[in-house]
């Protein structure tokens, strides 16, 4: 609500009764509409004006893209003369994105899966039932979201490499889910608080065992829990870049970041501006699509999390 | 049923992809395999394939296996940690420090065989001070390859058109700029965003002046080395020539690549830079741009031979603990053999720090080539490489000099703390580097061509 | 606790335990041990040298401090502009403005894109020669005005648009869930009451909203401390003293500079100062807990 659009009602409304008269009520009733119409419109410039802070950058980028390196020196809001696909095909092929493209998606979908199956199950168990060490658990679990994770980096390649899981996407994906517990237990967590008891303990006395209440129950029920945690995770995992240069050094395993950290560099080092426009672009258009599919999904689970966690 | 089938999916992972177990290592032990990483970048990967591809020729039952990865720091670091490093490598790696702890071969054993092709030992088919650069404590732990001369270039086409000629004195120099500013062009683009560009201005004005022992100095960090007074003097001129306007304005938010750009599109005469400048700019330059290259001019009543360059070099080195120590030295040498340095000139637009390899030197850097030979010694800013916090220390003050935040004083001093810094820090060990004894004595360290070849 | 419900908690608990164990703490507490020793990340020559790093650290390393400054300075600017300007944006969506849904999609797009992405945007953004900011300018002044936006005497200062920009998103939609969720008779209540929407903002939705927004606050200061990716492709791989934060200076002791004991000894300090930080701000932000 535009704070414009109220002044006329800052006054006490003991004096506004005393101003009763029709032709002054017909006269407020005006300048509180102008008002409200003109705070209104003010209103809707901000939003406007920041929603093209948001999408004009990307705008640029996208046509920028498709110039010319001489091009692109030229003038920076110049549209191009001719639309330099080239500059993608290079981008492509220099970041192996079809081969990385695939090694990407699977990698990220393994991980998210086990990290659903894997959380679920631990905040299940935290947050229904009680025992000795339950907080000690939760809290060390939420301790892990204030680590910095290029602290645990050097022992934990030691580790993996002397569990022989070095180069191979089993031991990527492991320590994938390892680190992205504390994030997701602390999501699932909130959510099964929101869920009520009696569904579970009805299960149960119809003779379930509390593995089946938990799958065939609740965890349906914690969908946008589940939905949230997915989301949040495939873009940290699809994103990532650290755990996966120092983890895999087959170039047949390579994921997606990798190839277009590759680009990047290349592309600065040769000074071509426009694949490293190109590789931008094709970073981006992917999530942002996702999103824009999936993105009821996410504030429903945004919702739920923020208030209940 | 879920868990079981997560537990089921991690069990065929394990069983499927754990199989992929070093097999590698073997082959290189019993060394019929080399193993070579290389840094990617500006060189690409295609000239260093070719000469694995040759090598596999001329060596039949041996395989090379070279890769290439901008980032080849970060997966070498895994290899070394896990005890398991590529037989021959070239990194952007604080090698000095890999040197110190033991991680690398010596290689002064292959030094002294036969080089390939020549008539002389490895050892001496390199230019002596650029492999003075290689010592630690007394042994050879890398071998310099891609050496580069830094000059200032010009516009040639741009000096021709206005009469102007390459500055031979400081004075001459200074003349110059207000002329080319007078005429409405900036006289030097710089690359701001990496001050260590104007390293070489600062320290060749230092030598000129001084000689050659304080700028021995300044690169061993001695005491008192960085607040001598030419130094400061230096220091005063380098600001004196951002305050007089000689650098484009704006310059100090440009990054290399986009102050080369202002210089290959003729809005700046001229550009601080390494050799490698034309290769460097080859995809942006434009098709009828010529440019050229002089050595630092002389400082008239100054204590330091104006013939002297200053360089710098590319490593190349073997782990000590690499599974085929043999295989990726002889590597090294059939890199640096003759032939293949005059290739990779060729191809590269570029130098080699090995003797004779100036066959095929672009135009461009005929200039280079006649400053290594006529120069009386180079060197190179070697205390950059041994100690990275001291180098980015010179970064930041070169910045904040020459934008004027600090006077050349306080940078001198600042360079000065750190250097004490760094001598008083027991855990930071120290290197020297000294040009060798016979160049300095006959006075010459050129790129001498081999004996009966004609000049 | 009766038997299966014992053995359905160790069945539950056992994957997450046992790998965050083995694969996250296990890792961190034998950093914690690294960070005793003076170790160059590459050769096994190590030495032991006690609480040395951090005393280092801490009594004997300007640059630290300098950090330390920009990390603070990152914490307080952009927290602030975002809690402000989510906060307005959020009434204002919630108020029934039309079009409020594309609105809230569009404002969260910098946040579904990697953070790599969105430093090399703003990079290209802000560059001083075909940088979509100085071509906006340059028409508009004549072509005499060039800013050098990434200049390091105010680089931290530029810094500022990405990060809120790129996380302006999350909290409006964070702050819209919480809105969303206070009864609409709160609101005509007031209304009859004669509150105007200035009113009706400070003393309904600020504190029934205080909860999440002390989230947010978490959030934002956590995040400003372990700032890494914008600052460290922003200045190329090498922050300089005007753009160095602690978790790039963590890098560059580690890796660059072959000083691993010392860099996980910064990671240590780093991650006490979340801890205290994030204890700080929710006790400063504590209130009691609002039944509605």
């Amino acid at each position: 609500m535009s704070p414009a659009a109220d002044e006329q009602s800052a006054a006490s409304p003991a004096s506004r009764a005393r101003n009763r008269s029709p032709a002054r009520r017909r006269r407020t009733a005006r300048r509180r509409r102008t008002a409200r119409v003109f705070g209104l419109g003010a209103l809707y410039v901000i939003l406007l004006g920041y929603a093209a802070v948001v999408i004009l950058p990307m705008i640029w980028l996208l046509y920028t893209s498709l110039k010319s390196n001489r091009e692109i020196f030229a003038g920076a809001w110049d549209l191009p003369h001719a639309l330099h696909w080239e500059n993608f095909v290079y981008a492509w092929v220099r970041a192996g994105i079809g081969r990385y493209f695939l090694n990407s998606v699977f990698v990220t979908v393994v991980s998210v899966a086990l990290i659903l199956i894997v959380s679920a199950m631990a905040a299940y168990a935290l947050t229904r039932f009680t025992f000795r060490g339950n907080r000690l658990i939760f809290y060390a679990f939420l301790v892990g979201l204030m680590i910095p994770t290029q602290l645990a980096l050097v022992p934990l390649f030691f580790l993996i490499n002397s569990l022989r899981l070095l180069d191979t996407y089993t031991g990527l994906i492991l320590v994938y889910v390892a680190f992205s517990l504390p994030f997701t237990i602390f999501v699932l967590a909130a959510f099964f608080r929101t869920l009520p008891h009696e569904l579970a303990e009805a299960a149960l006395i119809d003779g379930c065992t509390h593995s089946q209440a938990f799958w065939r129950v609740m965890l349906p029920l914690a969908k946008p829990g589940l939905v949230t945690a997915a989301i949040f995770n495939f873009l940290g995992i699809w994103n990532e870049y650290l755990f996966a240069l120092v983890f895999i050094s087959s170039e047949k395993l390579r994921t997606l970041p990798l190839g277009l950290a590759n680009l990047l560099i290349v592309s600065h080092y040769e000074s071509d501006w426009g694949a490293l426009f190109a590789g931008l672009v094709m970073v981006m258009i992917p999530t942002l699509l996702a999103y824009s599919l999936l993105q009821g999904q996410l504030t429903k689970g945004i919702t739920v999390g923020a208030l209940k966690g | 049923m879920r868990p079981l089938f997560a537990i089921a999916a991690v069990a065929l992972l394990l069983a499927g992809l754990a199989g992929c177990a070093r097999k590698e290592r073997s082959e290189r032990a019993a060394g019929k395999e080399i193993e070579v990483s290389v840094f990617l970048g500006g060189y690409g990967l295609d000239f260093f394939q070719d000469v694995a591809r040759r090598y596999e020729r001329t060596h039949p039952g041996v395989k090379v296996n070279l890769w290439g990865d901008p980032r080849n720091i970060e997966k070498l670091r895994p290899r070394f940690l896990s005890g398991d490093p590529p037989d021959a490598f070239w990194a952007v790696l604080p090698i000095w420090r890999l040197a110190d702890g033991g991680a690398l071969h010596a290689l002064d054993k292959e030094l002294d065989t036969k080089a390939y092709g020549q008539d002389m030992t490895w050892r001496s088919s390199f230019l002596p001070s650029a492999l003075a650069t290689a010592l630690v404590g007394g042994k050879t732990y890398f071998v310099p390859t891609d050496l580069s001369v830094h000059l200032m270039w010009y516009n040639v086409g741009m000096f021709r058109r206005h009469g102007w000629k390459a500055p031979r004195t400081w004075p001459e120099f200074t003349a110059l700029c207000e002329r080319i500013k007078a005429a409405g062009i900036a006289p030097i683009a710089f690359q701001g965003r990496y001050p260590d560009y104007a390293l070489p201005i600062l320290l060749n004005l230092f030598q000129r002046q001084a000689g050659e022992r304080p700028l021995f100095a300044a690169i061993n960090i001695e005491r008192g080395a960085w607040v001598h007074p030419d130094m400061i003097k230096s220091a005063r001129m380098l600001r004196e020539m951002m305050v007089k306007g000689y650098f484009e304005p704006g310059c100090m938010g440009m990054t290399h690549t986009e102050a080369q750009m202002e210089f290959v599109n003729g809005r700046a005469a001229m550009v601080p830079c390494g050799t490698w400048l034309k290769a460097e700019m080859k995809n942006t330059t434009p098709k009828d741009f010529e440019m050229s290259c002089f050595n630092y001019p002389a400082a008239p009543g100054g204590k330091g031979d104006p013939s002297v360059a200053g360089i710098s070099l590319g490593y190349w080195c073997v782990p000590a603990q690499a599974a085929n120590i043999a295989g990726g030295a002889d590597f090294l040498k059939w890199l640096t053999s003759l032939d293949n340095a005059n290739q990779f000139c060729r191809e590269k637009d570029t130098l080699f720090a090995v003797k004779g390899a100036d066959r095929y030197v672009a135009k461009e850097l005929a200039p280079a080539v006649e400053a290594m030979r006529r120069a009386k010694y180079t060197w190179a800013a070697m205390m950059s490489n041994w100690y990275p916090e001291l180098a980015l220390r010179i970064d930041d003050g070169l910045a904040s000099l020459m934008t004027g935040n600090i006077t050349p004083e306080e940078f001198c001093r600042r360079i000065e703390d750190m250097c004490e810094r760094i001598r008083r820090d027991p855990r930071t060990p120290k290197y020297r580097f000294e040009p060798p004894a016979q160049a300095v004595a006959q006075g010459r360290d050129p790129i001498p061509t081999p004996e009966g070849a004609p000049r | 606790m009766k038997r299966d419900a014992r053995r359905a908690v160790i069945l539950f608990l056992l994957p997450a335990c046992g790998l965050y164990a083995v694969l996250f703490l296990y890792p961190v507490i034998s950093s914690l041990a690294l960070s005793l020793y003076d170790w160059d990340g590459f050769t096994h020559k190590r030495q032991y040298v006690g609480l040395d790093n951090f005393t280092r650290l801490l009594t004997n390393d300007p640059m630290f401090w300098t950090a330390l400054k920009h990390n603070l300075f990152l914490l307080t600017v952009p927290t602030v502009i975002i809690l402000v300007v989510a906060l307005f944006f959020a009434a204002a969506l919630s108020s029934g403005v039309r079009g409020a849904r594309l609105f809230r999609i569009t404002y969260f797009f910098p946040n579904v894109i990697s953070m790599v992405a969105i430093t090399l945007l703003w990079f290209f953004i802000y560059n001083p020669t075909f940088g979509l900011l100085n071509g906006l300018l340059r028409p508009v002044t004549g072509g005499k005005v060039t800013i050098v936006w990434l200049d390091p005497n105010h680089i931290m200062g530029s810094l500022v648009a990405p990060i809120v920009w790129c996380s302006l998103g999350f909290y409006l939609v964070l702050f819209l869930a919480g809105m969303e969720n206070i009864p609409h008779t709160y609101y005509d209540a007031a209304k009859v009451d004669g509150a105007n929407a200035w009113q009706q903002f400070r003393s309904i939705t600020m504190p029934l909203l205080w909860d999440v927004i002390t989230i947010g606050v978490v959030f934002l200061i956590i995040g400003g401390l372990r700032i890494f990716d914008l600052i460290y492709v922003m200045a190329l791989g090498y922050p300089n003293e005007q753009s160095q934060v602690i978790a790039t200076y963590l890098y560059e002791q580690a890796f660059n500079n072959a000083h691993m004991g010392y860099g996980i000894a910064i990671a240590v300090v780093l991650f006490v100062l979340v801890f205290a930080a994030t204890a700080i701000a929710m006790r400063v932000m504590r209130r009691e807990q609002l039944e509605y």
